[in-house]
């Protein structure tokens, strides 16, 4: 498939998915209806069910989505690993973590920004740790034995400050959070991320043609006048705005930077340049697929789509390892 | 012309020092060898005349100025590096890897115009890899990694091109088509630095050698000067049967042991 083609075709699927979003749910939206009412009538149920509910949800899950995808291409572009993704070498659990701490103290209330800023900073430090940890030419498993103690440690102290929480609603809320979820946003939540997700993706999609050169590893990338810990530097900033807001706003949302870079690679003939527009789109699309899914799925209790990208994740991954393991034999 | 001239080159990691005092200088039309035994720091030299690796002192010159004052993409159109072995991380088909080698000539979102594009035809055709275009450069025997990986140092058109023992997974049919290339390149205004550790091969095809021991130039000049029995006894601690036919060939026939 023509890469142009293939930029089309994600494109359309998300913008399809996009539209289906905002008339799926447990009640039916008459969408026509709903947008003129906007315009006319906005005090009405279907106008405020679009642009209070479905169209923050929407927007939100195209952000997220785009951005674990990108990140996750950004990521295994740097690596030279198709195992490496933001939630799997700490940046989703470091950000996370200080969601969790500011949550915790109440200390949202002291300013809007004080949630996103802290995930963003607790997302540099966990990736800053995990490569300090590793070191520069990280085996795959050095990566990610350092991702998962990292991984560890974040939960670790996300699980002491769920022991301590002053109550049990306080617990099950922290708990909700951390298990990735974009119900119940406003279009509030939404500008409060956009411009952090849009400084992260603007510097990662610039590096596509020094990804490409890092195939030929940092020594002959820096020959082609690429400066290898400069773009190492960029990527870990630009997940820290983009994974940090994202976080702050959806919790975590694992695998679909995993997953979608994996399936698109292919269809880019393996150029990690190439990849990380598809990846974008394709994160897109699969994060507004599960979060459609998981409003058809008929449950008591609402899925939270944190909870079905990992169900549907895991898996993947586990075929991931079974199929290195093969290749290794 | 001089293209490139080292000067008083001394490299130190970890308190080892691997080079010591370097001087070397590489002039226009030159394909310029540098042999020695292994760890005698060949590589490093070679970094550090592609500017990767900074000395711990002296200085390189290209084209009469400083190396570290051109900027990186300025560096990287006119000096091209081949690494030992090389890597291939990911998959790519081959005319893509080759196609690596024009990104020193693009500007950030510039895409390959037709001029890259002859430069990458050319680099292929002349490495014999036309065969080679479409397939997964994962999947290439050692000989034809070697190849590709030098078609996309050549893609770049460089002045100056430093392989570092781009011969060594080679059969002897390809080492020769490889040395003429080399040879081939490393003419007018263009130069080619090789590091080699087939002395036969470094005698027939190098204007010059710069003989290296324990990070010291131990001698240079031609051929005949530099491959003495007494430098390679000195510095590979063999002894050897050199001669001269229609080529020039020095087989290794002894190797003396210091301890007995």
């Amino acid at each position: 498939m023509k890469y142009r083609t293939l930029l089309m075709s994600l494109s359309l699927l998300v913008f399809g998915l996009f539209c289906l979003s905002l008339v799926v749910g447990r009640d039916p939206l008459p969408i026509w209806q709903a947008a003129n009412e906007v315009f006319t009538d906005h005090s009405s149920v279907f106008a405020i069910i679009l642009t209070e509910i479905r169209l923050p949800r929407t927007l939100i899950a195209l952000l997220a989505g785009a951005t674990l995808g990108l990140g996750g291409a950004a990521m295994q572009g740097l690596l030279r690993n198709p195992l490496a993704s933001p939630d799997l070498i700490g940046s989703s659990s470091g950000a996370a973590l200080c969601a969790v701490i500011v949550l915790y103290f109440g200390w949202q209330n002291v300013s809007l920004q004080m949630l996103p800023l802290s995930a963003m900073l607790g997302s540099l430090v966990a990736t800053a740790l995990v490569f300090a940890l590793a070191g520069r030419d990280a085996s795959i498993t050095t990566l990610i034995l350092a991702g998962v103690a990292v991984n560890a440690l974040a939960t670790s102290a996300m699980s002491l400050l769920l022991n301590l929480a002053p109550s049990p609603y306080a617990m099950r809320e922290l708990v909700l959070w951390t298990m990735g979820d974009i119900t119940d946003r406003s279009m509030d939540d939404f500008w409060l991320m956009l411009p952090f997700t849009l400084i992260g993706w603007a510097l990662m999609l610039g590096v596509g043609k020094q990804l490409n050169a890092l195939t030929l590893g940092e020594e002959t990338a820096a020959s082609l006048g690429v400066n290898p810990s400069w773009i190492r530097w960029r990527i870990f900033i630009a997940i820290a705005f983009a994974v940090g807001a994202t976080v702050a706003t959806t919790g975590m949302i694992g695998f679909i930077g995993l997953v979608v870079p994996h399936l698109l690679r292919p269809l880019v003939n393996y150029e990690p340049g190439r990849l990380l527009p598809a990846a974008a789109l394709g994160g897109a699309a699969m994060l507004l697929a599960a979060d459609i899914g998981v409003r058809l799925i008929p449950t008591d209790a609402a899925i939270k789509v944190g909870v079905l990208t990992a169900l549907v994740g895991a898996p993947f991954f586990l075929y991931l390892i079974l199929r290195n393991r093969k290749e290794h034999l | 012309m001089s293209l490139l001239v080292a000067t008083g080159i001394s490299f130190k990691r970890k308190q080892q020092l691997l080079l010591q005092d370097v001087q070397l200088e590489l002039k226009a039309g030159e394909l310029l060898g540098l042999i020695g035994p292994n760890g005698a720091g060949k590589s490093t030299l070679l970094k550090i005349l592609a500017g990767l690796q900074k000395p711990t002192s002296g200085s390189v010159q290209f084209q009469a100025q400083a190396l570290h004052k051109l900027s990186t993409q300025e560096r990287s159109q006119k000096l091209a590096w081949l690494a030992q072995g090389g890597m291939i991380h990911w998959p790519l088909t081959v005319e893509r890897l080759v196609a690596l080698g024009r990104l020193p000539h693009l500007a950030a979102w510039q895409q390959a115009n037709a001029k890259d594009q002859a430069a990458i035809d050319q680099a292929i055709q002349q490495n014999g890899i036309e065969q080679l275009r479409h397939r997964d450069a994962t999947t290439l025997s050692g000989g034809e990694r070697t190849r590709v990986l030098l078609a996309r140092a050549l893609a770049a058109e460089p002045t100056v091109l430093l392989a570092d023992e781009p011969i060594a997974a080679l059969d002897p049919g390809y080492q020769l088509q490889t040395l003429e290339l080399l040879r081939q390149f490393a003419q007018g205004e263009r130069a080619c630095i090789v590091v080699l550790h087939e002395l036969s091969l470094a005698a027939r095809y190098c204007d010059r050698l710069y003989l290296l021991k324990s990070g010291c130039i131990v001698d240079t000049g031609s051929a005949a000067t530099v491959l003495s029995s007494e430098n390679l006894k000195n510095v590979y601690h063999i002894e050897c049967e050199i001669g001269c036919t229609s080529v020039p060939w020095i087989i290794p026939s002894r190797f003396i042991n210091d301890q007995n």
